[in-house]
């Protein structure tokens, strides 16, 4: 008797629970499915607002920072007061791109919806949020690599957030040099079958990050000619994710940035 | 479709088992047939042509089988007969690339010939390798008079598409489920009892196997290049933890389901990881796959009664197809061989010392699991070289990496997991889980276990590939 009341209370709460549950994970099963659709269109509804608000002003900085002959080569000792924001990308060159004088601030799944409540742990610094980081230690100059986690998303408002981020950035370090850094291309395949994260909506993302940079006089660096297959789309071989370069090309990324350098 | 996802354990389960258990028995191989088929077709939508593939498979053993059982003539033509059509499908969707990939191979040996053949690009058909050796089972079964045939196309069709089994086995034979699709009773208990398997499975899969995953995946997006040596063993061990807690856990699926519907499914694994010689983990790695390739391939060759060099040349040849079986790649070969090797070895007396020497056994396989999984794992020959290389750094002139402490990064990330992964492989949980099972503490771990796979499910960590964390 007692082991039948057993039995059943597991059938009871079983099919309780189960049958509680059902309308909510019906529910989610089927939002899930809309709110992926609902993504992309709003990015496609967006794209059109954004060619019109978005148009580069004319400034003497635009040109001073477009020309290519403002970078020069410079070796790494140059990135000890250097401090790179990111994403999971900045988390990789923190990890292999042999520039480990620098400070990184970054996590994998980054976004600039979160960046200002998110604590990282510094190395030789701490763990903190960045606000505090950036009151805490000076530095020479800034990388901001943002962007693709948040794709999905309106694109006037996440270019507003990184607006915010880098004028905060420039009021509590007025002296350092501050990048933009473009968005990572994904591969042709992923680009292909992907609604939200196509090679196409990064681009339109770099393309206002560009003007972004422009307007708040940073400067814009693009690492994609150097990883791309010809087409805009990230070389198969450099990855096996198909979204992240292999540990051994962020050496060459590293690389990369000696050559990007602004010497004031 | 897969057992391990929301709309399996939502809306398909849950409405199969209502018109299945309302049914009258005579209903119930009809409706379990079909659903069988619903849930096939669930699972190939792009490419609907291949349910026809299934139908035709059942229908022509059937009629093949019927044939035999009713001449003493033919039976010998008709088996063969049977056995082509079975094993050409199979062939064609699985092996003609790989085939034809090393012909051309072959033939870009001879100077002056630029010909060459184009491999056909096709998919696999869901199943196709598990349900093919079910009904070649059941056709030599009849063959050998070890069964009669099914008289009712029916109950053939449930045999031998019964969706617990259909997509990734238990591979069970005829002779198991003969006498339960002629009559079999269903109870609360008997529900209920499948009901906990298949949470145990389904946990098993989604909690331990698809997180292990995780830093299989990291290492693969790093590049065997640049992790050190610490770090790719420990990504091997993951790896090694979940294949097997994957495949077992939809063995205990499909044992669960099974047992829901009133049928008794072989077990497909014995705790594997706790054998002494690669003799012994064959013997309690998918065991359904094991006896059919003994019953079928090995003791038709004559097994190890005609001597030891025979002995040797039948355990390479089930050696060769085993490896074959799982992939059609030159690294399965290697792997199938490499079995081979060790198995020979083992057979030729080391088998003995080991059985003797527990100790030495479990540490003999600690090594071996991993890195037989690792040839299985890796199909690019180069990035296998690469790969052992760094297991071994003392064998490759390869530098070291450039994150020198990756391996204490992932170790906080994934080292609780590798524990678990540990211990689940012994029999303490089972042990534990069996003394509490029918205990009110037992029924809360199975909600929990249950609602906890739920969740995963739904935020996408079922599937370290599906959920990119950028």
């Amino acid at each position: 008797m007692k082991k039948q009341l057993k039995t059943n209370l597991f059938i009871i709460l079983f099919i309780a629970s189960f049958l509680v549950a059902f309308p909510f994970v019906i529910k989610a099963v089927g939002q899930k499915d809309t709110a992926e659709l609902s993504v992309s269109s709003q990015v496609t509804a967006t794209q059109s607002q954004s060619e019109t608000v978005s148009q580069p002003k004319t400034t003497e900085t635009t040109a001073v920072i477009t020309e290519s002959s403002v970078y020069t080569t410079v070796d790494p000792s140059y990135f000890d007061d250097a401090l790179f924001i990111g994403d999971s990308r900045t988390v990789g060159l923190s990890e292999y791109s042999g520039l480990t004088n620098a400070d990184y601030f970054a996590s994998v799944g980054m976004s600039l919806y979160k960046i200002e409540k998110e604590t990282v742990s510094v190395r030789s610094v701490g763990k903190m949020k960045l606000p505090d980081l950036l009151e805490a230690k000076k530095y020479g100059k800034i990388y901001v690599m943002l962007g693709i986690n948040d794709l999905g998303y309106d694109l006037q408002k996440t270019i507003g957030r990184y607006q915010t981020l880098l004028q905060e950035i420039k009021t509590l370090q007025p002296d350092a040099i501050l990048y933009v850094c473009a968005n990572l291309h994904v591969t042709k395949m992923r680009s292909e079958s992907d609604d939200v994260f196509t090679n196409a909506n990064i681009d339109k993302f770099n393309d206002a990050l560009k003007t972004l940079a422009q307007q708040q006089n940073a400067y814009y660096i693009d690492i994609n000619p150097v990883f791309d297959d010809g087409n805009g789309n990230l070389k198969d071989a450099y990855t096996s994710d198909n979204t992240h370069v292999l540990g051994r090309y962020y050496k060459e990324w590293g690389n990369w940035l000696c050559t990007q350098a602004v010497v004031k | 479709m897969v057992f391990s996802s929301l709309q399996f354990i939502f809306l398909f389960l849950p409405c199969f088992l209502c018109v299945y258990y309302a049914v009258p028995f005579q209903w119930k191989n009809t409706v379990l047939l079909f659903g069988s088929l619903i849930f096939y077709a669930l699972g190939t939508l792009d490419k609907p042509e291949y349910i026809v593939l299934l139908i035709l498979s059942v229908l022509e053993n059937f009629v093949l089988a019927s044939r035999m059982s009713k001449t003493e003539k033919n039976r010998k033509t008709l088996l063969i007969i049977g056995l082509v059509y079975n094993f050409a499908w199979l062939f064609l969707f699985k092996y003609a690339a790989f085939f034809l990939s090393g012909v051309n191979q072959l033939i870009a040996l001879i100077p002056k010939t630029n010909f060459q053949f184009r491999a056909p690009e096709l998919l696999l058909p869901t199943g196709i390798s598990f349900y093919t050796f079910q009904a070649v089972s059941y056709l030599i079964d009849v063959y050998r008079k070890t069964c009669a045939a099914e008289t009712s196309p029916i109950r053939l069709g449930t045999y031998i598409c019964m969706f617990p089994q259909l997509i990734a086995g238990p591979i069970v034979t005829y002779g198991q489920v003969a006498k339960k699709l002629q009559n079999r009773t269903h109870s609360v208990q008997l529900f209920l009892s499948g009901l906990k398997l298949f949470i145990l499975g389904l946990g098993s899969k989604v909690l331990l196997a698809n997180q292990l995953g995780g830093l299989w995946s990291d290492i693969n997006a790093i590049g065997y290049d640049s992790i050190s040596t610490q770090l790719a063993w420990m990504g091997i061990a993951a790896y090694s933890f979940q294949i097997y807690f994957d495949f077992w856990g939809y063995s205990l699926m499909a044992i669960g389901l099974g047992k829901m519907l009133g049928f008794q499914l072989p077990k497909n694994f014995c705790f594997p990881y706790l054998s002494v010689s690669m003799t012994e983990f064959w013997r309690r790695w998918h065991i359904t796959l094991g006896s059919w390739f003994r019953e079928y391939v090995y003791i038709p060759l004559g097994g190890s009664r005609n001597g030891k060099w025979k002995t040797y040349r039948n355990l390479f040849v089930v050696w060769l197809l085993t490896g074959l079986w799982h992939g059609a790649h030159v690294n399965f070969l290697l792997w199938g061989l490499f079995l081979f090797a060790v198995i020979a070895v083992e057979k030729a007396g080391l088998k003995k010392f080991l059985d003797n020497h527990k100790a030495l056994g479990h540490i003999y396989m600690l090594f071996l699991i991993p890195l037989t999984w690792a040839l299985f794992a890796i199909t690019d020959l180069s990035q296998l070289t690469l790969f052992f290389g760094r297991l071994f750094p003392f064998f490759s002139s390869a530098a070291a990496p450039v994150f020198r402490y990756d391996f204490l990064k992932y170790m906080k990330e994934y080292g609780v997991l590798l524990l678990c992964g540990f211990l689940f492989s012994t029999k303490f949980p089972a042990k534990l889980y069996k003394k509490i099972s029918n205990d009110w503490v037992g029924a809360l771990l199975l909600l929990i276990l249950f609602w906890a796979s739920v969740y995963c499910l739904y935020i996408g960590l079922n599937d370290p590939f599906l959920y990119f964390r950028f």
